[in-house]
This record gives C-alpha cells, sequence and structure tokens, in this order.
C-alpha cells in the first residue's frame, strides 16, 4: 500500500524535483475548460507546506475549479479539459501514469456543503481507512477513528453516539466530521472549498481554529467567501477573478498592500 | 360559512373586481377560477382511487369466494399434491351428477416458485451490472441509446418474448443439452423436447431485466453527486465507490425494483405457456441436472392453458383457486415493494434534516 510517488515508478515527469520555497504543489500555467467555455487563465501558484493558503474571489471566477484541479476531482467532469502541470512534491499529478486515486488519497478535500456518508459517525470516519487498508485490524482502526475525531474537535460532542447517523449531526458537527473523515486517511494537503459558508459564527470560529491546528502538520487550501476569516486564518493569499491569479503572495501583504487595483476594489468590497 | 372558492365566494370577488383595485382583485379571481378547478381534479383523482381500491378489493373478493369450494374439498393437499393435469381431465370428464372435486397444485406453484426465483436469480446480478454499466461506465455518447433500448425492451409484449423463446432458446436447448438417450432415459417421466423450466427462466429474465436494469439505474443515478465525491476524494477507487456508497444508498430503489420485477415473473403467463411444454410437471432434483430440462407450468400459465374448463363448475373453481394464490403472492410482494419505498423515504428525509 504504500507507495511513495503517485506514479509508482517515481517518475518526475517535469524536471522541477527540488522544491523552491519548500511548496508542496507546484501549479505551472494552468488553464481549464468545460467545454468550450474557458474558466482558469494561465494560472501559476506555489502552495507552500505546512501553512494556509487562502483563495478569494467572486462569485463564479473559478475558485471551486481550481481547487479540484488539486485533486482531480475535476476528471469527473466529461467536458473538463486542462492545460499545464500541478506537480505534488515534484511529481506531475496529470501525467498519463499518474494514479488519481493515490493523488486523491495525498490531497484530501472537505466540500462547501457537510456531505457525511449516511452512516454512523464511527463509520464515517472509518470508511475510508477500511478502504485503504482493508486489513486493519478493529482496535487499530478504533485508535484512529478517535484520535482523527479529537484532531477535528469533535471527540467530546460525539464520544456518546459514535453509532448514531452522521446525518443526525448538527451542520458545523457534519463539517467537522467530514473534516475528520479527511484527517483519518492521513493525506498531506487538504483542500477546503468554502467549508464554513453554511454554518453559524460559533462553527465556524471551530473550524477556524481547526485549521490553524491543521496546518502544524498539513498543507492546507482554503477557497473562503468571507474576507474576515482569510486574514485571520490564512499566510498565504490568492486573489482570482475571472479565471485568472490577479495577485497572489503573503496574507499579510496582499491584505495591506496590494499590488493591483482590482484586488484593491475586492478587499474593499466594492464588488464581488 | 362560505366554503372557499365557492360559487357565491367567486361572485363576491367579481363585484369587488369591478370595484376599486381591478388589477389586484383580477389576480385573486383568476387565482380562485384555477383552485375550484384544482379542487374538481383532485376530487375526480381522490373518487377514481376510492373506485380503483373498492375495484381491487372486489376482484379480491369474488376470485377468493370462487376458489373457496376447490380449497375447502382439498385442505392442505391442495399445495401439497401433484396430479394436477389427470385431475383436470377427471373434473372435465366427470358426469354432472357427481363432479370431480380433487385438485392437487404442487407442481403449478412449485412451478412458478421455481422459474420466478431462477429468472430473478439471472436476471438481478446480470440486471444489477448492467444498471452499473449505465450510469457509471459507460461513455457518455452511449448511455442515452442504450437507455432507451433498455426502456424499449422493457415496453415490448410478452408474446415476443415468448417466441423468441420457442424459435431461439427451446431448439438451442433441444439441441446443445438434450441427447436422444437422455430423452429416452426420461420417457417414462417425461417428454425433453426442451421446453424445458430452464427455458421458462431464460424466457422470464430476459422479460424481466429491462424493467430491473430501468429501475435500478435511475435509482443509482440518483444517488446524490456529493456521496460519489466524498468517497472519491478520499482515494477510494471508483469501483469501490460504487459498491460502498452507491450501491447501499441506492440499495432501497434497487430492492423495489427487484419486486416490481418478481411481480412480473410471477404473473407473466403466455411466454412462459409457450416455452416451459404446459405440463404440470414438477421438475425433481433427484433427477440432478436433467431438473432444468424437464417441462413445467406454472400457475398463471395454467389458467390460460386450462381456460376452456372454465365451463365445468369444479374446474373453473380450481383455476380461481390458482388466480387466488397469484393474487395474494403479488399483494405480499406490493408491501414489500411498499415497504422499500417507505425506506427510501425515510432516508431522503434524515439527509434532509
Ligand atoms: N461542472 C461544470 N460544468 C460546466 N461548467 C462549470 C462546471 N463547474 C463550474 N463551471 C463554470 O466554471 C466557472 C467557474 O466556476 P467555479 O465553481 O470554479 O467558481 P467559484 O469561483 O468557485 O464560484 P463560487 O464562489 O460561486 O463557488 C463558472 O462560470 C461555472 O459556470
Ligand atoms: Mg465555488
Amino acid at each position: 500500500m504504500q507507495q511513495t510517488g503517485i506514479t509508482g515508478a517515481g517518475r518526475n515527469a517535469t524536471g522541477i524535483g527540488n522544491n523552491p520555497n519548500n511548496s508542496k504543489i507546484m501549479v505551472q500555467d494552468i488553464s481549464s475548460w468545460y467545454g468550450a467555455q474557458p474558466v482558469l487563465k494561465e494560472v501559476s501558484m506555489p502552495i507552500h507546506a505546512k501553512s494556509i493558503t487562502g483563495l478569494i474571489g467572486p462569485s463564479g471566477c473559478g475558485k471551486s475549479t481550481f481547487l479540484r484541479c488539486l485533486n482531480r476531482l475535476n476528471d469527473l467532469v466529461r467536458s473538463f479539459r486542462l492545460q499545464g502541470t500541478i506537480t505534488l512534491d515534484g511529481e506531475d499529478i496529470y501525467h498519463p501514469d499518474a494514479d488519481v486515486v493515490l493523488v486523491r488519497r495525498k490531497v484530501g478535500m472537505v466540500f462547501q456543503h457537510p456531505n457525511p456518508f449516511p452512516m454512523s459517525v464511527f463509520d464515517n470516519v472509518a470508511f475510508g481507512v477500511r478502504e485503504h487498508n482493508r486489513q486493519i485490524k478493529k482496535r487499530e482502526l478504533e485508535e484512529i477513528v478517535v484520535e482523527s475525531l479529537q484532531k477535528a474537535n469533535l471527540w467530546e460532542e460525539v464520544k456518546d453516539k459514535l453509532q448514531a447517523s452522521g446525518l443526525s449531526l448538527s451542520g458545523g458537527q457534519q463539517q467537522r466530521l467530514c473534516i475528520a473523515r479527511v484527517l483519518a486517511v492521513m493525506p498531506e494537503v487538504i483542500l477546503l472549498d468554502e467549508p464554513c459558508s453554511s454554518l453559524d459564527p460559533v462553527s465556524t470560529a471551530k473550524i477556524e481554529e481547526l485549521l490553524l491546528q491543521l496546518k502544524n502538520s498539513y498543507t492546507v487550501v482554503v477557497v473562503t467567501h468571507n474576507l474576515g476569516q482569510a486574514r485571520r486564518i490564512s499566510d498565504y493569499l490568492g486573489f482570482f477573478l475571472d479565471g485568472r491569479l490577479v495577485e497572489y503572495g503573503a496574507a499579510a501583504e496582499v491584505i495591506t498592500n496590494p499590488r493591483e487595483k482590482a484586488t484593491e476594489d475586492y478587499l474593499a468590497g466594492n464588488f464581488g | 360559512m362560505v366554503p372557499e372558492g365557492s360559487p357565491a365566494q367567486t361572485a363576491v370577488a367579481g363585484k369587488l373586481a369591478a370595484g376599486k383595485e381591478p388589477a389586484f382583485q383580477t389576480v385573486v379571481v383568476s387565482a380562485r377560477r384555477r383552485s375550484i378547478k384544482e379542487a374538481g381534479i383532485e376530487k375526480a383523482l381522490f373518487a377514481f382511487t376510492i373506485l380503483s381500491s373498492i375495484l381491487i378489493f372486489l376482484i379480491m373478493f369474488f376470485v377468493i369466494s370462487k376458489a373457496i369450494p376447490v380449497l375447502q374439498a382439498n385442505g392442505f393437499s391442495f399445495v401439497f399434491s401433484g396430479g394436477w393435469d389427470e385431475h383436470f381431465v377427471n373434473a372435465w370428464l366427470a358426469p354432472a351428477g357427481e363432479p370431480s372435486w380433487r385438485f392437487g397444485a404442487l407442481p403449478l406453484i412449485a412451478g412458478t416458485l421455481y422459474t420466478t426465483a431462477g429468472a430473478l436469480l439471472i436476471a438481478l446480478p446480470f440486471g444489477l451490472g448492467c444498471a452499473i454499466f449505465l450510469t457509471e461506465l459507460c461513455p457518455a455518447r452511449l448511455r442515452k441509446p442504450l437507455e432507451s433500448t433498455v426502456r424499449l425492451l422493457a415496453a415490448i409484449p410478452s408474446v415476443i418474448y415468448g417466441l423468441v423463446g420457442l424459435l431461439v432458446v427451446v431448439p438451442l436447448i433441444a439441441d446443445q443439452l438434450i441427447s436422444n438417450e437422455l430423452a429416452l432415459q426420461m420417457i417414462n417421466v417425461c417428454a425433453l423436447d426442451g421446453t424445458s423450466l430452464l427455458a421458462g427462466m431464460i424466457v422470464l429474465s430476459m422479460m424481466i431485466v429491462p424493467i430491473f436494469i430501468a429501475l435500478a439505474a435511475d435509482a443509482l443515478a440518483a444517488v446524490p453527486r456529493r456521496y460519489k465525491e466524498a468517497s472519491l476524494a478520499l482515494g477510494v477507487s471508483h469501483w469501490r465507490t460504487i459498491v460502498k456508497v452507491m450501491l447501499p444508498v441506492a440499495r432501497n430503489g434497487i430492492l423495489a425494483g427487484a419486486i416490481l420485477a418478481a411481480g412480473r415473473a410471477i404473473g407473466e403467463a403466455i411466454a412462459l405457456s409457450m416455452v416451459t411444454g404446459s405440463v404440470a410437471n414438477l421438475p425433481s432434483v433427484r433427477h440432478g441436472l436433467v431438473f432444468f430440462l424437464e417441462p413445467m407450468r406454472t400457475l398463471a400459465s395454467t389458467i390460460i392453458d386450462n381456460a376452456e374448463g372454465m365451463s365445468v363448475a369444479t374446474c373453473e373453481a380450481a383455476l380461481f383457486a390458482c388466480a387466488s394464490f397469484l393474487l395474494v403472492a403479488c399483494i405480499i410482494l406490493s408491501l414489500f415493494a411498499r415497504l422499500a419505498a417507505g425506506g427510501i423515504q425515510r432516508k431522503g428525509g434524515a439527509a434532509g434534516g
């Protein structure tokens, strides 16, 4: 089960082996289309390890599309087409030899709307683990589940109802369950697509706190519509506009001293 | 109090409409007219529903009351003993003064169970595979045409399947599976000519598989995308996602499809009567695999094939007894279908909350 590279052979398709600036993922000049409609336009961006990269931009500018390129979830859309390269630890994830299942194992995702499986709380977290290691001992599995729920700051709330349906939890709890589910399979990168958009302020605060904890061990990419949130949690910030990455840099820098007029306008709340 | 949507109220609304606020009132009036119309439609539908349930009860009552003399005369031996064809001839030829009430329907009942079970055993795994292929694996270009083909197949009348069975399946079985020696060996038990339980199972499975594919594919297509995406995003392969996430979520819908298919299989008469030899023979497992090659007949086929006996009271009652068994089986199945559908709704409700 334990493969190092996503291509099995560990082949390096692009020759960018050593990551400059400890970037976990390198996005190089990607453009993408749904059918004939262009969505992303020549986007390049590093995603640094063990930090939170925030992505902001007006609705429809391609943030979700960008995020879904990083774990190849866009492969599900038949009309989707991508140009350019995305490397994970120096390996091209879109290389013909790349194992998409392995890519997704390394790059976990949390969706905009909480989507726990219609199974018990326990099984929701155990599902991915069981699938990746079918011979796993019950003991070991339980440990992983408990640990993941703890990391997701959900354990205290669900420890007495592990057998209850995941759907019976509140929205905020469901979202943390989805995070626990991702943590359980031990990804290296976690993508979150507006994880708080359907949550109340208290749940949002809990998840922000959780993300700040997570960045110590994971590479985190968060799409958010909430500028306050982007300010509070991100280390790096990318601003998308109409499919282009208009501005990217250290979060504090982008926020206090944007280079582009468009970014300034957006941050000032003038559109979007 | 004036009931809502009554003529009086409409008249009042009409007067008002002529008065102060014409635009607004016109809207109210037209809405009211619409609601009268809708109420009318609703009442008519309600009446139809009541009427059809009354009809169903009347039919049940009629069928079972007609069957009672035979069931009383034979007791459990109606279900547990054979010899139907002989009994039927006896009853048919019996002098009017001393009718023969002896009937044993075991071969027919067992035959119905065998064909249905066999057809399901073939159709369900195959159909599920096709449904998975259609919804998840097949290239987008092929999906629409294949789906329409399946729906078309589901709409083909059963007699056509019977013809295909008679022209293709039966000769194939006769040529490939039945040797002259085997036929000779069995000559005292039954005639082996290709019309057989196996032919019945195959034809029946061809008949029910399209319905089942269509319903199972619908159930799979209705699985919320978010579950599939969640599973794939965890690094679970597409196939495992289908098996462990999508099938369980679609389970109730698939089950409902299986029950509907079973219902169609139990009640099928014509196609089976064409390919099973139409003999009330009880295929015996003691004959080994020849079991499948023996001719037989189901309850539904019997009602058709023996229909000319209806003019004799005893035969008529015996056929109604067959019908009442079918009716009860179908009612039980539809209750199961209700349960499965209820399960779907409960699940959906929980997901929404
Ligand atoms: N599956 C799809 N098929 C076709 N077009 C799509 C698909 N998904 C997204 N698009 C289009 O791509 C563009 C970018 O969509 P995307 O979801 O990436 O935007 P977004 O930045 O995430 O917006 P939001 O903030 O509203 O979530 C939109 O114009 C959208 O219509
Ligand atoms: Mg989005």
